[in-house]
C-alpha cells in the first residue's frame, strides 16, 4: 500500500494512544448519535465499577452529541453552509473520562458561545443549580436549548467546562469543546 | 375519562395514565428526537383530567400518586417535565392532593438530584425511592 | 487542554478527503447507523447511481468483515482489542474504503495468500473462487472472511490492498483498502 494509506494506522495510534474508546468523525445525523449513544450505553453496562460515574458519561455524551447537531441545525436554519465534518470522541485515563467534540463554527457566532461557557464557568455548583431552575423553568423558550443543556453538563460533570477555538479562515472556526468527568 | 398509553421506545419513555386503576406512571428513557411533538399529547391529557376532575368534583380526600420512573432524561426532556409537574402543582392548589414518587437506580444520585430540584419548583410532596 | 489529538485527527481527515471514520468497537447498530448515514448522503457527493450503490454494497461487506473479525476475537476469548476503524475517503473521482483491525498474527498469511490469490484473477476466475469458497463449507466456516474479501473483489472490480504492521508476538494491525473506480472497471475481463 502507498504511503498515503499510512494515515489510518496513525490515525489508529494516535486513538490507542490517547485510550480513545470511541471516535466519529464526518457529518452527525440523529441515526449516528443514537446508535453511538447505544453503543456506549451497552459498553458502559459491561463495566460493574462506578456505574454512577458511567450514568454520569451517558448523559453528558447525550447532550454532548446533540449539542453538535443543534449547532448545525441552528446555522441550516439561518440558510448558512458550513462544513457539516465533526468529530466526537469518548476517552479515558485512571482519573478522568473525557468527551471531546470540535464542529465548524462561524466567526461571528464565536462570542456568544464563549460568553455562555463562561458564564456557567464562574459559578460555584449552588450557582449553577440557580440557573438550570431559571432556564428549566423558562416557558418562553420552548426549542432546545444550548444554555440549558450546557449547565446540565456542567452541573453533571462538576467540572470547569473547556473550550478552543482555532481560527480556519475569515469566516469560520473550529470549535473544540471538552468535559471531563471524574472516574470515581 | 380515556387513559393515556403509550409504549416506550428506545428514545421515549413508556407513559401509563389509567385513572380507573388509579395509575399513572412515566417511565423508561426520555430523549425524543421531537420532544414536543411527544409530551405535548401528555401535557393535553393532563389539562383535560384536571377539567374532567373539576367537573366531577373529585374530593378532596383522595389522592393522586403520580410515579416517574426514569433511567436517563435529556435537558430538553427536563423542560417539558417540568410544564408536566407544574401543571401536577394546579390540579393540588385547585382540586385535590397530588403526590409525587420519584425512583432512581440505586446508584444514580444525578436522578435522585434531578427529582430533588424539581420538587423545589413546586408544592407537591415527593417521595424519593431508590431502586436495585 | 489535551485536546491536540482531536486536531491531528481532524488535520489527517481532512487532509485525505475522508467522508466519514468510525473509531471504536463495531456492534450491528453502528454498522447499521454508519451504512444508512452514507447512503443517505453518497448522493450529495456522487451522482453516480451505479457508483453510488457500488460504495454502499462494499461498505456493508467492509464492516460486515470487521465484525467478523471481532467476532472471531471474542469467541476465541482474545484479548485482542475489538477495536477497529473504518473510513470512507475520496480521491479525485475516486472512492476509497480502508478497514483498519486487529489480527493474530497466525492469521496473516491466510490473509494474504486469499488477497494474493484473488489480485491474480480475472471476473470470472473470481465468480468461480466465490462459487468455490460457498460451495465447501470447511472452508467458509474457517474464513467467512474469504467469503468477505471475494465478495468485495467482485463488487468493486479493482485489486485489494493490504498492510500488515507487526505489533507483538501475538499481534497485527491489519489495513485493508479497496478502490470504486469512478469509471469503467479497471479489471481485464
Amino acid at each position: 500500500m502507498g504511503p498515503e494509506d499510512n494515515y489510518i494506522y496513525d490515525i489508529h495510534l494516535k486513538m490507542r494512544d490517547n485510550n480513545v474508546l470511541l471516535a466519529y468523525t464526518g457529518e452527525l445525523d440523529m441515526k449516528i448519535i443514537d446508535a453511538l449513544i447505544t453503543s456506549v450505553k451497552l459498553k458502559l453496562k459491561e463495566v460493574k465499577y462506578f456505574p454512577r460515574v458511567q450514568k454520569r458519561v451517558y448523559g453528558i455524551m447525550v447532550e454532548c452529541l446533540e449539542a453538535i447537531h443543534s449547532g448545525y441545525d441552528i446555522t441550516k436554519k439561518q440558510n448558512r453552509k458550513i462544513n457539516p465534518f465533526s468529530i466526537f470522541t469518548l476517552s479515558c485515563d485512571k482519573d478522568y473520562y473525557y468527551l471531546i467534540s470540535g464542529r465548524y463554527i462561524f466567526n461571528d457566532n464565536i462570542e456568544f458561545q464563549r460568553a455562555q461557557i463562561d458564564k456557567i464557568n464562574a459559578l460555584n455548583i449552588d450557582g449553577k443549580k440557580q440557573l438550570y431552575r431559571e432556564y428549566v423553568s423558562d416557558v418562553t423558550v420552548k426549542e432546545y436549548n444550548t444554555d440549558l443543556a450546557m449547565v446540565d453538563i456542567a452541573i453533571k460533570s462538576n467540572n470547569t467546562l473547556t473550550y478552543e477555538f482555532r481560527k480556519v479562515d475569515d469566516t469560520t472556526s473550529f470549535y473544540i469543546f471538552q468535559v471531563k468527568i471524574k472516574v470515581n | 375519562m380515556t387513559p393515556l398509553v403509550i409504549e416506550s421506545t428506545d428514545l421515549t419513555p413508556k407513559i401509563c395514565f389509567r385513572p380507573d386503576k388509579k395509575e399513572f406512571e412515566i417511565s423508561g428513557e426520555s430523549r425524543p428526537e421531537n420532544v414536543r411533538k411527544f409530551y405535548e399529547p401528555v401535557m393535553d391529557w393532563i389539562d383535560n383530567y384536571k377539567d374532567h376532575l373539576h367537573a366531577n368534583k373529585a374530593k378532596g380526600s383522595e389522592k393522586l400518586v403520580f410515579k416517574f420512573k426514569f433511567e436517563y432524561f435529556n435537558s430538553t426532556s427536563a423542560k417539558f417535565l417540568t410544564s408536566i409537574i407544574n401543571k401536577l402543582d394546579t390540579i393540588k392548589q385547585e382540586v385535590m392532593p397530588v403526590e409525587i414518587e420519584w425512583y432512581y437506580d440505586a446508584p444514580d444520585e444525578d436522578m435522585k438530584n434531578s427529582g430533588e430540584e424539581f420538587s423545589k419548583m413546586v408544592s407537591i410532596p415527593f417521595r424519593f425511592f431508590s431502586v436495585n | 487542554m489535551d485536546d491536540e489529538f482531536v486536531l491531528e485527527i481532524l488535520r489527517v481527515m481532512e487532509t485525505n478527503n475522508v467522508i466519514l471514520a468510525f473509531n471504536g468497537e463495531f456492534d450491528m447498530r453502528v454498522i447499521n447507523a454508519l451504512v444508512t448515514s452514507v447512503k443517505e448522503k453518497l448522493s450529495n457527493v456522487e451522482s453516480n447511481i451505479f457508483v453510488q450503490k457500488k460504495i454502499y454494497n462494499v461498505m456493508v461487506e467492509c464492516l460486515e468483515n470487521i465484525f467478523r473479525h471481532s467476532e472471531n476475537a471474542i469467541q476465541q476469548h482474545i484479548h485482542l482489542r475489538s477495536f477497529a476503524i473504518f473510513t470512507l475517503r475520496k480521491d479525485g473521482n475516486d472512492y476509497y474504503l480502508v478497514t483498519g483491525n486487529y489480527v493474530q498474527n497466525k492469521s496473516v498469511d491466510f490473509l494474504k495468500n486469499i488477497i494474493d490469490k484473488i489480485n491474480t484473477l480475472n471476473k470470472a476466475q473470481r465468480w468461480e473462487m466465490y462459487r468455490e469458497i460457498l460451495a465447501n463449507g470447511e472452508f467458509s466456516d474457517k474464513g467467512g472472511a474469504g467469503l468477505g474479501i471475494i465478495d468485495i473483489a467482485i463488487k468493486s472490480g479493482s485489486q485489494l490492498k493490504y498492510d500488515f504492521r507487526k505489533l507483538n508476538d501475538n499481534n497485527t494491525f491489519y489495513v485493508f483498502q479497496v478502490c470504486i473506480h469512478n469509471n469503467n472497471s479497471h479489471l481485464n475481463n
